[in-house]
């Protein structure tokens, strides 16, 4: 690429913008390319939105190297200000000198016969400490003022304020940087700035507009096939490829976090390093913690590698207490659920209708509501309820029914 | 006659103190929160389905929400079988789970209280649990009850009851256990929930709460701390049952079915119940039919059965129930509030007799079409002597049994329960 060795060149084609980045080990596909193209001609900002971990930081990386650039990274957080973006004075700086120059400064005062034409004097001076020599520029202004071309990267922009996204739109528009005591920095080399969100918020339409826009997505199975061949893993190309398609199945199981690629990668390596020859469920689940970081989706994943190693794997059902006594002794259509007889073996044999008679007997509960408070554990004793002559039974109930009663 | 058998029959009392519960219009909504509170993170939704409301649907998107894992399932069966337990333990098992969330009536909960109970015996047969707190294990896992029916009291009682379908197929057995460790851990009652419940099962599920109400109110086993709940309870269940029955969009039914069915099963958790129960349990086993609607033909039988041990408290039962008593004697009074009981029923147009309930007497009936072949042969509801016969045995071996003011013997309950069956109640009323 010999004309990024000055950092001033330009792309001439898509297939270029694959091969530059092919080379710094990116592997960009057509859309990804046409938009990097784009930017290397419209000069304008790209923010590429996505999942965490497909390779938005990567490509402002990549692009830096391709084209030969220096890289400034703005790393943006919650409650970010401007100063840590743009520039501040460096105070710090300007005390040091004032200390070692108090005698300079107490000449220039010395002949001052009031303190009011003192502080005039030193005011004539306040330009000496306002200069360019005691700013401290941030990435913002040091695209701005570098004097070679460099890349920009504007990272996780969404977890910045709408105050911070305020001041990127005027850098962003203008290319320029007022400092009030200083005057305006312009530069004659627009930097590349490469924005990049993972959608924690919706960034303003402001913002939007000003930008080249990419949706960036987890990569097909070929393409991320291709990034775990290029990364060198040492994982076997047959390998490699079954993993990636694991991953991708892990992706699909709705967990709080999905592996990214560069966890693949990763995974590849741990692999490797392993000296793993067939990926089977056992070694997978005891490597998944390098893909999955939430405890919860570590016991999901755990739950679906064998389904995803092998889709016509029958899991080991855990056991519960009667697996095995399914729909016997009674007969039951195919999709009734299944009997609840005993474990062991020698239940079967045992007559339910013995059982069952037994719980017609009165008194079988005993004298006692809730847990004995004499019998311990051994249960209420059985009581037997007085017997009642059939004629006294008859006039316990009817034998007054619709007659008024005696009151 | 021995000394042991002249001292009182239930010498010493057990009061079973609540749950927590969450009452009031969107207190569903709370059950994420609740739910993280208690530690869940993969939970077991068991739930009869309520197809054709989206409320199982609601709840388990606002747990998913916030961050829970839901497995469900639907095919809780009215009067729940033990198959039904037994399948959910080992979904619960297969997925790992932690914890339990039943939404629904008395079936739901019911199956999930014995679910929990087989978990925490490591899935052991919830028919062994039968009987008096026979759970030897007292840690078993979280539960959360959502009720949609007013009537069933099972998010806050110590009761579950199961038909047993499997220990002898052409013989089931529908049991009570009482088991301090199946109460739930948080008991939701929310009247929005109400709303959706058909017309049929309102009354019905109204004239559980005045059975469960009444009988602790004259049972053997009641003490003065469970009768104060009681008495409120018949009362305003007879202020709200018509209310929510015909005006079921109206709030204030619905509410106050909400608080009769709560204090209801709070007053039989500690003062027992009676063979109202016991004769709906049996009717059930070998019919499948609504427990409500057994217990609303039973009760006005039961009450005239139980009477003439009660006067008085039937009398108070007849205040409860906004009847004028002054210048009335106690019987008379007694007399009163089987009228009024009677009246209700047939306010809230429920079948008067077992053999009156065909096919079409409530919505879902599943007389002759039931879960298993046994059911499908018993399409219409026989009456005859056989059948007498063999529901009041199991009448005899039924846990409420005891509870029963009057002593019960063969001889004494067969003529009530043929009289549930086929006779008419305009011979209880004078």
């Amino acid at each position: 690429m010999s004309q990024f060795e000055s950092g001033s060149g330009q792309f001439d084609s898509v297939d270029e913008v694959v091969d530059a980045l092919g080379e710094q080990g990116y592997i960009a596909d057509a859309r990804l390319a046409t938009t990097v193209f784009l930017v290397n001609r419209l000069d304008k900002p790209l923010l590429i939105e996505g999942p965490a971990g497909v390779g938005k930081t990567e490509l402002a990386k990549a692009l830096a190297k391709a084209t030969g650039r220096r890289l400034l990274r703005l790393q943006c957080y919650e409650g970010q200000d401007e100063t840590k973006a743009l520039y501040e004075w460096d105070y710090g700086k300007q005390l040091l000198y004032t200390q070692i120059l108090r005698e300079k400064i107490g000449q220039v005062v010395a002949d001052s016969p009031t303190l009011e034409d003192a502080v005039d004097r030193i005011g004539a001076q306040e330009s000496v400490f306002f200069s360019e020599r005691f700013l401290a520029s941030r990435p913002l202004l040091e695209a701005i003022r570098s004097d070679e071309p460099v890349v920009l990267l504007i990272d996780e922009v969404d977890r910045a304020d709408e105050a911070l996204e305020a001041v990127l739109l005027e850098t962003l528009a203008e290319y320029q940087v007022s400092v009030p005591e200083v005057g305006t920095f312009t530069t004659d080399n627009p930097p590349y700035v490469v924005l990049t969100s993972n959608n924690t918020r919706d960034l303003s339409a402001a913002l939007k507009r000003r930008c080249l826009h990419l949706f960036l997505d987890y990569p097909t199975a070929e393409r991320e096939l291709e990034i775990v061949r290029s990364k060198k893993t040492g994982l076997p190309d047959a390998l490699a490829e079954q993993l990636v398609g694991i991953v991708r199945g892990l992706r699909e199981l709705e967990l709080r976090k999905s592996p990214s690629i560069s966890e693949t990668i990763d995974w590849a390596r741990t692999l490797a390093v392993l000296g793993v020859e067939e990926l089977n469920a056992t070694v997978l689940s005891d490597t998944v913690s390098v893909v999955v970081k939430y405890d919860k989706d570590v016991r999901k994943a755990i739950g679906a590698l064998p389904k995803l190693v092998d889709p016509n794997a029958t899991v080991p059902e855990k056991g519960h207490g009667h697996g095995h006594g399914h729909g016997h002794g009674h007969d039951e259509e195919p999709e009734k659920p299944r009997s609840t007889s005993r474990d062991d073996d020698s239940e079967d044999e045992v007559d339910g209708r013995a059982i069952r008679a037994a719980k017609d007997t009165p008194g079988r509960f005993g004298n006692t509501y809730g847990s004995n408070p004499l019998g311990g554990d051994t249960g209420a004793k059985a009581v037997t309820p007085p017997k009642v002559p059939a004629d006294r039974g008859k006039s316990s109930f009817g034998a007054g029914l619709g007659r008024r009663r005696a009151l | 006659m021995q000394v042991e058998e002249m001292l009182p029959q239930f010498p010493i009392k057990e009061f079973h103190p609540f749950p927590r519960a969450l009452m009031g219009p969107g207190a569903h909504e709370l059950i994420g929160p609740e739910a993280l509170k208690l530690g869940f993170k993969k939970t077991l939704v068991m739930t009869s389905g309520l197809r054709g409301s989206d409320i199982v649907h609601k709840i388990v998107e606002s747990m998913k929400y916030h961050g829970l894992e839901v497995v469900v399932y639907d095919k809780v069966e009215s009067n729940p079988k033990d198959y039904n337990v037994m399948d959910a333990v080992g979904l619960y098992q297969q997925n790992n789970c932690d914890s339990f969330v039943s939404i629904g009536g008395g079936s739901s909960h019911d199956a999930c209280k014995g679910a929990r109970v087989s978990v925490a015996h490591d899935g052991r047969n919830v028919n062994e649990f039968e009987g008096f707190n026979k759970s030897e294990n007292p840690k078993n896992p979280p539960h959360i009850a959502v009720s949609t029916t007013a009537g069933t009291g099972s998010e806050t009682s110590w009761a579950y009851v199961i038909t047993d379908t499997t220990t002898d197929p052409d013989n089931p057995h529908k049991y009570v256990a009482f088991d301090d460790a199946s109460v739930t851990t948080l008991a939701i009652d929310d009247p929005v929930l109400y709303y959706s419940c058909p017309v049929d099962y309102t009354a019905q599920c109204g004239f559980d709460v005045l059975a469960h109400a009444s009988e602790p109110y004259v049972s053997r086993i009641n003490f003065d701390p469970s009768l104060g709940n009681a008495l409120h309870a018949i009362k305003l269940t007879n202020q709200n049952l018509r209310e929510a029955v015909w005006n079921p969009q109206g709030y204030e039914g619905r509410f106050g079915m909400m608080n009769a069915q709560y204090i209801a099963a709070q007053a039989f958790n500690s003062g027992g119940l009676g063979i109202i129960h016991s004769i709906s349990h049996a009717v059930s086993a070998f019919y499948d039919t609504h427990h409500g609607l057994n217990n609303a033909v039973a009760l006005p039988r039961v009450w005239a059965f139980n009477m003439p041990t009660h006067y008085k408290r039937f009398a108070d039962i007849a205040q409860a129930m906004d009847i004028d008593t002054h210048g009335m004697t106690n019987v008379q009074a007694a007399e009163a509030a089987l009228a009024a009981s009677i009246r209700l029923l047939r306010d809230v147009g429920i079948p008067e007799r077992f053999v009156d309930v065909k096919q079409d007497s409530y919505s879902k009936n599943r007389l002759g079409q039931g879960p298993t072949k046994f059911y499908e042969n018993e399409s219409i509801i026989k009456g005859d002597a056989a059948d007498v016969d063999r529901i009041t045995n199991h009448v005899l071996g039924d846990a409420c049994t005891p509870g029963n003011p009057k002593e019960c013997t063969f001889e004494t309950v067969r003529p009530v329960v043929d009289h549930c069956m086929n006779g008419d109640l305009d011979d209880l009323l004078t």
